[in-house]
C-alpha cells in the first residue's frame, strides 16, 4: 500500500476550529484489501485525543465506509483521507473526509445520495428500506452512506474541488 | 449456561460444520443436538464477506434440519463489521423472518459492551427484525 501521512494544523484546513489541535491526512492507494488496515492504524492514532469510544468508533467506522466506497467507486486509484477528534465550542467534535476522483454518473447518485439522507428521521428510515430492498433482492448494493447517517448518526456532506469528489462525516458529543 | 452451551456461546461438546480461518478473520458453526452456534472473531470486512454469506446458508440448513428453535452468533470477538458484511447477516435474517412461523428460530446475539459498534449496529437490526432478533451484552 502506498501510504503517505501528514499531521496538520487543522486551521489551515478547516474553519471555526478552537483550540488548534492536529488531525491527520494521509494520500494512498484506495484498495478495498487495504481499507481495515487503514481503519485499525486511525483507531489507533485517534484514540489518544478520543475521551469516548463511542465517538472514537463512529469516526473510525464512517472512514472505513468512505474508503470502500472511495476503492469501488473512483476512477483514479489514488484517494485522501482527513480525519480528527478534537474539542470544539465546548463539545467533542470527531469528523472524516474521504476524496477521490469520482467518475460523473457516481457523483451525481452520490449528491443525490447525501441530499436523501439530509434528514435524520428519513436517513433512518432509508436506511431500513435499503436493508429491506438489499435482502429483497439479495443483491450487495451500497448501505455505507446510510449506515453512516442513521446509524452512526453522523452528519454528511459533499463538496466538489475540480473532478474531485470530498465526502465529509461528522458528529459531536457532550464533552465527559 | 445451560442446555449443552458454552460461554463462549458454542454447543458443549458441539462438531464444527463450517469453520474459517483466515488471517483476520475466524468463523466457527457447531451444532449439538437442537443447540446451534456460531462465533465470529477478528475483523468482518472484504475478506469475510464471501465466508458470511457460504456461512449463513450452511446455519440455514442446519436449523431446518435440526428443527432448531435458537440459533447463538456470538461476535464478542469481533472487533469490526463492515456494511458489507452486515448486509449478509440483514440477507440472513431476513430469511429467518420469512420462515413458517412452526419453522422460524430466534437469532440470539452475544456482544461485547466493549466494542462500541456493536450496540449501534445491534439496535439498527433488532429495529429491523425485532420478533426473531435478541441481543445479549457482557
Amino acid at each position: 500500500m502506498e501510504l503517505g501521512v501528514n499531521a496538520i494544523d487543522t486551521n489551515h484546513t478547516l474553519t471555526k476550529v478552537e483550540p488548534a489541535t492536529f488531525a491527520l491526512d494521509i494520500q494512498l492507494v484506495a484498495r478495498m484489501d487495504q481499507v481495515s488496515v487503514v481503519r485499525t492504524f486511525l483507531e489507533q492514532y485517534l484514540r489518544s485525543s478520543s475521551p469516548d469510544p463511542d465517538l472514537l468508533a463512529r469516526v473510525t467506522v464512517a472512514a472505513h465506509e468512505l474508503l470502500e466506497n472511495a476503492a469501488k467507486y473512483s476512477s483514479q486509484p489514488g484517494a485522501r483521507l482527513r480525519t480528527g477528534i478534537e474539542q470544539r465550542a465546548g463539545r467533542w467534535f470527531g469528523w472524516v473526509e474521504v476524496a477521490n476522483q469520482g467518475a460523473p454518473e457516481h457523483v451525481d447518485d452520490l449528491r443525490m445520495t447525501v441530499q436523501e439522507l439530509e434528514d435524520p428521521a428519513t436517513a433512518v428510515e432509508m436506511y431500513q428500506i435499503d436493508m429491506l430492498c438489499s435482502a429483497l433482492k439479495g443483491d450487495a448494493s451500497g448501505l455505507g452512506l446510510a449506515r453512516i447517517r442513521a446509524e452512526l448518526e453522523m452528519d454528511l456532506s459533499l463538496r466538489l474541488e475540480g473532478e474531485t469528489v470530498w465526502v465529509t462525516a461528522s458528529a459531536t458529543t457532550e464533552l465527559l | 449456561m445451560g442446555n449443552g452451551i458454552g460461554d463462549n456461546g458454542a454447543p458443549v461438546n458441539g462438531s464444527a460444520i463450517f469453520e474459517v480461518n483466515e488471517p483476520t478473520f475466524a468463523a466457527r458453526l457447531s451444532q449439538a443436538d437442537g443447540d446451534i452456534a456460531i462465533i465470529l472473531s477478528g475483523t468482518a470486512d472484504v475478506v469475510a464477506q464471501p465466508h458470511l454469506e457460504g456461512l449463513f446458508k450452511q446455519v440455514d440448513a442446519a436449523a431446518r434440519s435440526a428443527h432448531s428453535k435458537r440459533v447463538r452468533l456470538d461476535i464478542r470477538d469481533l472487533v469490526f463489521m463492515s456494511s458489507s458484511c452486515f448486509k449478509q447477516v440483514v440477507l440472513w435474517v431476513q430469511r429467518v423472518l420469512n420462515l413458517e412461523t412452526d419453522l422460524r428460530y430466534q437469532v440470539v446475539f452475544l456482544s461485547a459492551l466493549a466494542q462500541a459498534w456493536q450496540a449501534r449496529s445491534l439496535k439498527t437490526l433488532t429495529h429491523f427484525a425485532q420478533d426473531v432478533v435478541r441481543v445479549e451484552k457482557s
